[in-house]
């Protein structure tokens, strides 16, 4: 197996206390990793495969004997190993320092602006093979921030990117403080409001009122660009005749980003706790026009209302519940539902998501649903391909494909069994995690102190030459770690 | 081809003139509401595709198609619609104003909705909050079952719905947080909302309307939506659902709405005693609500008013149509009934929460009324609808059964036996009715003399529950109607389960062995009356006892009423003098032991011990024989060396070892009382249920005996001790259980005794008498304690006496001994009257009754006149089958020169007496098992039929 160089510089190290990870940069851009299994989620799986990657991009997938390694390129040698694609998350609060605000309309909120890079949360997910993670707001909310698509590595969330402004993050199911009924009418309440704004706008430059130019340029926003100018309404659900001459720099930036969900422009995940609410979700998205770009957020026992979701046609991220339990009135009998079986049969696509926990992880759901009868393909896709056509990145993440994004996880065997884990991580073509250098786990497993966390950086070397708490540790721990193993 | 198409087409035809989802329901009345009349005298409702195509008493459905008869005491009312229901949504809107909430975004149609279904209500109105504000939004209503979320849906808005009532004077302060809340803007405050008092009400109530007329900007007051959406439904036409409690408050509404052409729904009215000629004169509709009653303080001021249940009755008099609302769904017809308060009628309260609840809620072309083209959504009731002791039987939505009382007790059955709850084993068949019966008769004949007119019973699991001119109708309880009922006739000495000319059997014979339930000729016993029978062999010996049993009965258990329910001697009989001779030295010995027991205390272990090492040491000493003798004896010694016998209680755990030799695990819970009773549990694998044991001990023996569905069972049990030390008892043994004989060894693995209190272990000094310290019980002989019992009250003594020197000489011996007996044949008694009166149980006369005197011209009822004297009297079969005829003799003897009534004692109330079985059997008294017969005539007259009979709360089949 290769290795790749041990040093972190020292502001990662700083970051990422715990993660002594190698900086992309200091690895080759062309790298291969040669395995015993390649679960490409895109056809059978490849025995004895080689996948090629260069400059972040998979370039070549196949049989060891049909793709030939360039001569400069990095190779992982895996041969007992199994490469699967990252796991997609489709829906996680995690990675924020909060995950709700208090108001009720939030769309102008960035999800971006609350990501925490260093968070273990993102470390944990590399362990779990996550790779890419749709990160928005919680689900107390009527209209809340926009999200964002990260990958779980880098020391900016500007490095963690994938998408920014992914999709507006709204609920049904009444937050804090409402019933069903208040919850729904402040949901519409937001789009009429918008509405209303636009109306205002358009009714001012009818009249030659200039105040949300003048206001527009005070705050210095941006002329120059496509939205320096006006531009007719599109939309499926309603239009306003005469936005073709508002420039939309001049439209609120409250409700800026409620525009572009009417117009069929952003995505929206909905949250909906329970199936009562399916219908009125529903409803408010064909009023104004985002049936076609909801992504319902749903909370265990909605399946009951999967007929109204499959003739909608809207796609559903499961929640971390997959086997919904209901006890019958009389003789408390127990009768337990397989939600993901009952959307699969009506053909809704779904996602699983581990809804922030780290113990039902994806690639947990997913044997949980093989458990259940899934087949294991489909299974594999509901945390792979499928989250990722959601997202709408099926052409990159997800798969190990030609021109996907290089995110591949190395499994010491079956990625759905539990005694395989992940040893090793690829994301855009570089290795950013391995097992054998995980600290953290390492100080788990083994009672190693990991390093940096000692009381002082000086008495680090000793501490592991011999006294102080950490012998005790390893002491105690070391035989029941052994065992495990 | 051709016939082909025609085979095809007759095929197509037949399936359309008969519908699969065709549905004829019959009752004895239905009440279509509506302000059509009940039709009572059996009646129909034809239903297809969930909606009602007849309603009359009898409908032209095609033959064949399916039937729901509920029979002639069940009546049928429209599915009640609730006009007040908890089922919208939670929580109110923060404005004052807030006519965009829409209470249908909160219906779950997933949701259920058991307890409005078995209540009878079918469509509710969903509030857009809990009405506590100026204008809350606009309600909806909706039906509690069915598929469609659309067809479920009956208005997905009402209009507006709102309040003037206090509740909704006092909204909180709205407060918007400003963004972003920096230094300058600041958090902003609360603003207070209007209104608080009823005026306010009013103005505000008329800026909301100018405001929705465009006249006039009060967006700062109740926010800019307001105005919009309630313009929107002012232009609609929109109802205003408004509500107001008192007298005031309708004023308010009456005058602000007066010349406008809005239509007004007034709701509330819980405080307006005076309101109804203004409501009259207005038009407006109207739904009272009804307040729960409660301890509430409404407070001492003098205009303080409490909720007047007799507002109902002002407005039917001033003739104002009204709805009643309750407090919950589940309430609804208790309210309405509690509307009836003041003189309104139950027709009109009826309507209120069916017909006029619909109109209120602009649903009633659909729900509320029984008529072609309506909703099939329909209750059955097991009486009438508005006496809250019926209850729901059935109900039914779109034509679909919603809730059904019969199949929630089937599945409660089935639950229980699957369960291991208290029925569980014992009621394979689910047979326990757990579902009550209600019989309703003109003429209820309690059989103590007693009648009831009309009279009813309710019957619940097995027993009678309730007795009386008017009794509840639990949940689900199904109505029997008929002209009269008494208690089921009991044979007090009679063969019936014997086979011919059984010989004699012997005393100790466990005659419950020999019932068998399910037997044809039993059946057709208690069918024809006789539903308890003393039984003996007909082939008796000197001393003999009986089965008390219910020859119906379903099981063993429950057909047995006492096993050696009598002790049958004879007289003169010099046994039968000895054996009241051994029982004055039987009870003595038992009154000794009694008065030792008391005396004794348990010896200190620590002092044994060491009296027997001492005895040991010595013996040691005198041993100084042979080794061979020596070591025999030191074998005797140490198997003497046994710790103390201990108190026994405890749970003792270990292996019962089956006839082929497998083992199976087997646990001994065992009390010992103070008294040296010994009384536990048993569970073994081999049979199904926990067997309670009960028995005595004698030092280290112990027998314990039990009862169980399959036989008797002995445990015959010694204390052993492992490496003999008394902390480590064991119980060794042997159990005789099905006639197979199976070793016990089982170690004591805890002292506790789960369901009772341990006894404390006494630890003072014995008498130094006794070795064991405790005295032990005298052997029990089952005759004797028999008498012992009859002493009691508790069993009954027969004597076979003729004439009258051995009535006097019987009943004086028996009195001697402090003992009442029942004279059996006792010719002559009715000359021996006054000196046997009130010394003896009772009488039972062999042949007929009556004699003939003076050539014919003189009948003498000898039971008449032995009843008259205060002796009780009672009918004895002597015979197998021929118990069936019992009633019939009885009516005859009833016949001449008796009474039916005093018939009726000898048949019933007085034979359970003479049997020591008042309280069990022979009256219809609550707590008495249910042995009922049902009759189409008064009871004990020829012309009378039995038309049903019931045995243990159960019909008896035919």
């Amino acid at each position: 197996m290769k290795r790749f160089p041990k040093k972190a510089t020292l502001a990662l190290s700083l970051l990422c206390s715990a993660l002594t990870l190698a900086l992309p940069a200091e690895a080759g851009e062309k790298q291969a990793i040669k395995a015993g299994t390649i679960i490409t989620m895109d056809g059978d799986p490849i025995v004895d495969g080689v996948i090629l990657m260069d400059s972040g991009r998979i370039v070549a997938v196949g049989a060891s004997a049909d793709v030939e390694i360039p001569w400069d390129a990095e190779v992982t040698e895996a041969p007992d190993m199994v490469a699967v694609p990252g796991f997609v998350e489709a829906h996680s609060n995690n990675g924020m320092d909060r995950t709700n605000e208090t108001i009720d309309m939030g769309a102008f909120f960035d999800v971006q602006d609350s990501v925490n890079p260093v968070a273990f949360y993102f470390e944990d997910s590399l362990r779990y093979g996550i790779t890419t993670i749709n990160i928005q707001q919680g689900n107390q909310c009527v209209v809340a921030a926009q999200g964002a698509i990260v990958k779980p590595f880098g020391a900016t969330v500007a490095q963690q990117l994938v998408r920014p402004h992914a999709g507006l993050k709204m609920s049904v199911t009444a937050k804090r403080g409402k019933s069903r009924a208040t919850q729904a009418a402040a949901l519409r309440k937001a789009f009429g409001d918008l509405r209303s704004h636009l109306e205002k706008l358009v009714d001012e430059h009818k009249k030659g009122d200039d105040r949300a130019r003048r206001e527009a340029l005070a705050q210095g926003r941006d002329y120059d660009g496509e939205d320096g100018k006006g531009r007719a309404m599109t939309g499926k659900g309603w239009t306003l005749e005469g936005m073709e001459n508002i420039p939309r720099v001049e439209i609120d930036e409250k409700l800026a980003p409620l525009l572009k969900v009417v117009e069929g422009r952003m995505a929206v995940y909905m949250y909906c706790g329970s199936p009562a609410e399916v219908h009125t979700a529903l409803n408010i998205a064909r009023e104004n026009g985002f049936l076609h770009r909801m992504i319902f957020v749903l909370g265990s026992g909605c399946f009951k209302a999967a007929d109204e979701i499959a003739a909608a046609k809207v796609p559903v991220i499961l929640s971390r519940t997959l086997v919904h339990t209901e006890r019958d009135p009389i003789t408390s009998e127990e009768t337990l539902t397989f939600e993901a079986k009952v959307f699969q049969d009506k053909g809704v696509a779904f996602a699983l998501t581990s809804n922030n926990s780290g113990l039902e992880s994806l690639w947990y759901q997913a044997a949980l649903c093989v458990g259940q009868g899934m087949a294991r393909k489909d299974a594999l896709a509901s945390i792979t391909t499928s989250p990722a056509k959601i997202l709408g990145l099926e052409n990159r993440v997800g798969v190990l494909k030609p021109g996907a994004d290089a995110n591949v996880v190395l499994y010491t065997g079956d990625p759905l069994s539990v005694t395989s884990h992940v040893n090793l991580v690829f994301i855009d073509g570089q290795p950013v995690y391995d097992r054998s250098k995980d600290v953290r786990l390492q100080h788990l497993m083994d009672g190693e102190q990991p390093k940096g966390t000692a009381p002082s950086d000086e008495e680090e070397g000793e501490m592991h030459a011999g006294e102080g708490p950490s012998d005790d540790d390893k002491k105690g721990e070391g035989s029941d770690s052994k065992g495990d193993k | 081809m051709r016939l082909l198409f025609s085979l095809a087409c007759a095929a197509t035809l037949t399936v359309g003139a008969l519908r699969a989802d065709d549905l004829v329901v019959r009752a004895g009345t239905i009440h279509p509401c509506g302000g059509e009349a009940a039709l009572t005298g059996g009646a129909a409702i034809w239903i297809q595709d969930g909606k009602i195509l007849a309603v009359g008493k009898d409908v032209d459905a095609p033959i064949g198609t399916p039937e729901l008869d509920f029979g002639s005491a069940a009546v049928i009312a429209p599915g009640m619609v609730a006009t007040k229901s908890s089922y919208g949504p939670r929580g109110d809107a923060a404005r004052s104003a807030a006519p965009f909430v829409q209470a249908i975004d909160a219906f779950d149609p997933y949701g259920t909705y058991n307890s409005a279904l078995r209540a009878g209500v079918t469509s509710v109105f969903l509030a857009p909050g809990s009405g506590e504000r100026l204008i809350a939004g606009q309600g909806a209503v909706v039906k509690l079952a069915g598929e469609d979320r659309a067809t479920r849906t009956l208005k997905g808005s009402t209009g507006i719905t709102g309040s003037i009532a206090s509740g909704a004077r006092f909204a909180p302060g709205f407060w918007e947080p400003r963004l972003p809340a920096t230094v300058d803007v600041g958090l902003g405050f609360e603003n207070r909302q209007f209104p608080r008092t009823v005026m306010g009400a009013v103005v505000a109530l008329r800026e909301l309307m100018s405001f929705a007329a465009g006249k006039g900007d009060f967006s700062s007051e109740y926010g800019s939506e307001a105005g919009e959406v309630l313009g929107e439904l002012i232009r609609a036409k929109s109802v205003w659902r408004m509500r107001a409690q008192t007298d005031e408050e309708v004023s308010a509404l009456i005058e602000l709405f007066q010349g406008t052409e809005m239509q007004l729904v007034i709701e509330g009215l819980e405080m307006a005693p005076d309101s109804a000629a203004r409501l009259q004169a207005a038009g407006h509709k109207v739904i009272y609500q009804v307040t729960q009653p409660t301890l509430a303080n409404y407070g001492k001021e003098a205009d303080k008013e409490r909720p007047d249940p007799t507002v109902a009755a002002g407005l039917a008099n001033a003739g104002v149509p009204f709805a009643i609302q309750a407090w919950s769904p589940t309430s609804l017809r208790f309210a309405a009934a509690l509307a009836m308060r003041g003189g309104l009628g139950a027709e009109t309260a009826l309507e209120a929460i069916t017909y006029q609840a619909a109109q209120a809620l602009q649903v009633a072309d659909r729900v509320g009324s029984l008529k072609a083209g309506m909703d099939a959504d329909l209750v059955v009731y097991n009486g009438a609808p508005m006496d809250v002791a019926s209850s729901v039987l059935v109900t039914l939505v779109d034509g679909k059964v919603a809730y059904d009382a019969e199949e929630v007790a089937r599945r409660l059955n089935e639950k229980s036996a699957m369960k291991g709850g208290p029925l569980a084993g014992r009621d394979p068949l689910g047979a326990l009715p757990r579902r009550a019966t209600v019989l309703s008769v003109e003429e209820l004949h309690l059989g103590n003399g007693e009648v009831l007119s009309p009279g009813e019973i309710l019957i619940n699991q097995g027993r009678i529950v309730e007795a009386g001119r008017r009794v509840s109708r639990p949940s689900g309880a199904k109505v029997v109607t008929g002209f009269a009922a008494m208690p089921g006739a009991v044979d007090v000495l009679g063969h019936l389960g014997m086979e011919g000319q059984t010989p004699s059997i012997s005393k100790s014979f466990e005659m419950r062995r020999m019932v068998e339930p399910g037997d044809r000729v039993d059946r057709e016993v208690a069918l024809a009356g006789t539903t308890t029978v003393n039984m003996t062999a007909s082939n008796q010996p000197q001393q003999t006892t009986t089965l008390t049993y219910k020859p119906a009965g379903l099981d063993v258990d429950r057909m047995v009423v006492r096993n050696r329910g009598s002790l049958i001697l004879g007289w003169p009989s010099g046994s039968t003098a000895g054996l009241l001779h051994k029982e004055k030295e039987y009870s003595a010995k038992w009154t000794e032991y009694a008065k030792k027991l008391s005396e004794w205390k348990a010896k200190p272990k620590k002092s044994e011990a060491e009296k027997e090492e001492d005895e040991e040491k010595e013996d040691e000493a005198k041993d100084e024989e042979s080794k061979e003798e020596s070591s025999k004896k030191k074998k005797k010694k140490k198997s003497k060396k046994r710790p103390e016998a201990i108190n026994v209680t405890g749970t003792f755990e270990g292996e019962l070892t089956l006839g082929d030799e497998s083992a199976q695990k087997a646990r001994l819970r065992i009390m010992e009382s103070e008294d040296g009773s010994l009384q536990g549990t048993l569970r073994t694998a081999d049979y199904p249920d926990l067997v309670y044991l009960e028995g005595t001990r004698d030092e280290y023996k112990i027998v314990l005996d039990a009862q169980t569905t399959e036989g008797g069972m002995r445990l015959g049990l010694e204390l052993n001790f492992t490496d003999n030390e008394a902390e480590k008892p064991l119980l060794e043994g042997q159990r005789l259980f099905r006639g197979v004989t199976h070793e016990f060894s089982l170690p004591r693995v805890s002292t506790d005794y789960p369901v009772a209190k341990r006894p404390a272990m006494a630890e003072e000094e014995e008498k130094p008498k006794e070795k064991s310290g405790k005295p032990s019980p005298p052997t029990v002989d089952p005759l004797l304690e028999m008498l012992r019992d009859a002493r009691k009250g508790k069993a009954s003594i027969f004597v076979r006496v003729d004439r009258q020197d051995h009535i006097r000489s019987c009943v004086d011996a028996f009195a001697a001994a402090g003992i009442k007996p029942v004279l059996v044949s006792a010719s002559e008694v009715n000359a021996v009257v006054a000196s046997v009166r009130g010394r003896i149980a009772g009488v039972i006369l062999t042949g007929s009754p009556v004699t003939t005197m003076n050539r014919g011209l003189v009948t003498y009822n000898r039971y008449a006149s032995l009843q008259s004297a205060g002796i009780p009297v009672a009918f004895a079969s002597f015979a197998e089958e021929g118990a069936a005829g019992l009633v019939d003799v009885a009516t005859m003897a009833a016949s001449q020169d008796w009474s039916p009534q005093g018939a009726m004692r000898a048949l019933t109330s007085d034979a359970a007496k003479i049997l020591s079985l008042s309280g069990k059997v022979g009256s219809l008294e609550a707590g008495n098992g249910a042995d009922v017969l049902l009759l189409d005539g008064p009871p004990l007259v020829p012309s009378t039929r039995i038309l049903n009979v019931w045995v243990n709360g159960r019909e008896v089949q035919r």
